[in-house]
């Protein structure tokens, strides 16, 4: 139990401590839904793990140096933009970056991780695929306070989803 | 003679008409309906240069070739062999503390009869084997035992991706394509 508590302490002081987990409760009927694109545009769905490491670390998203969003530990966001070439970044002390060919009426998916850096932990994007996202079991949708534009927001991915959603969704 | 006369010229200014008539009651030439194959036709394409996100360069271009040939109601439309060309969308080397090669590519376009057939959605998105977990599990270890052993993960490498010539790959057309029957 000692070693536990040193081994979480030690990610986090490694990982860093900069940003506070965001705090939001997605409606249970959104837990990990991932809406058709809406017609015409291309869908992108970044999301993180729930991993310890680094978990004090968020991953802020931008494309050209204009934020799309953030996402805490076990989050995830939904975005839509015109088909093409698109460039995502994230930065700490170090910037990486993602460029996807978005395809209209499709999704892809990016993930984020976070990296040991000389400092601090590193953010890292990667293309990852739907059984990716999948393979994680509960993923919350992130905070609606932090999207910029073209993220979908949770009652438009109910909509483009034929989700009715009981419960408000609430963040504290 | 008058009422003659009179029959005579309405033979007269009748006789075009009705010709006019049967001329319009004919059947004209038959428009030739040209044939479509619907955009988001699944084809097979072969990678005829070797990838990977140690070699490839973001933006560079490089060959492929359709597998098998598009059909249309069991006509050949595209016939394989038809060359082409794909784009790498992102390439980036394997890198410090685990992090793996990252490699997508996308199919462009394929040359028929000297048109250029464009292609979308070649799914060919690879990621290297990752070490971040095996880094961060180093690191997290060594954090709380011996903290300058931690700095060892920072120079671990992942696996590079490679995809070699002659992969095969799914694309769809990204338009209609018609052909004259």
């Amino acid at each position: 139990m000692r070693l536990k508590h040193l081994a979480i302490f030690a990610a986090a002081a490694v990982g860093g401590l900069s940003v506070p987990a965001m705090a939001y409760d997605t409606p249970p009927e959104l837990m990990m839904v991932v809406p058709p694109a809406p017609k015409g545009k291309g869908l992108v769905v970044f999301y993180r793990s729930a991993s310890i490491f680094g978990a004090a670390i968020s991953c802020a998203v931008s494309e050209n140096d204009k934020k799309i969003s953030s996402m805490g530990v076990g989050r995830y966001f939904v975005y839509a933009a015109e088909p093409g070439k698109h460039s995502f970044s994230v930065s700490s002390e170090a910037k990486d970056q993602v460029t996807l060919e978005l395809e209209a009426d499709e999704v892809q998916y990016v993930g984020c991780r976070i990296k040991m850096g000389i400092m601090a932990g590193r953010p890292d994007l990667f293309p990852a695929k739907e059984a990716d996202f999948r393979s994680n079991k509960k993923l919350s949708l992130s905070d609606p306070k932090s999207y910029g534009e073209g993220v979908l927001k949770p009652e438009e991915i109910a909509t483009l989803a034929g989700v009715t959603v009981s419960t408000p969704a609430a963040a504290h | 003679m008058t009422r003659a006369f009179l029959r005579l010229a309405v033979c007269c200014l009748a006789l075009p008409s009705g010709i006019l008539s049967a001329q319009d009651a004919s059947p004209g030439p038959v428009q030739a309906t040209p044939r479509v194959v619907p955009a988001l036709t699944p084809v097979r394409i072969e990678i005829l240069e070797a990838q990977g996100s140690a070699i490839s360069k973001p933006d560079a271009h490089f060959p492929i070739r359709l597998v098998d040939p598009v059909l249309l109601d069991g006509k050949t439309i595209i016939p394989a062999g038809a060359t082409g060309e794909g784009e790498v969308v992102h390439a980036k080397k394997s890198s410090m503390s685990g992090g793996p090669g990252e490699l997508i590519l996308a199919a462009r376009w394929l040359d028929v009869n000297g048109h250029q057939v464009r292609l979308r959605s070649m799914h060919l998105s690879e990621n290297g084997k990752s070490s971040i977990k095996d880094v961060n599990r180093i690191m997290i270890a060594s954090a709380a035992t011996v903290p300058v052993a931690a700095m060892l993960g920072w120079f671990m490498k992942g696996k590079e991706v490679v995809v070699p010539s002659g992969t095969y790959a799914e694309a769809k057309l990204a338009a209609d394509f018609s052909v004259e029957p």
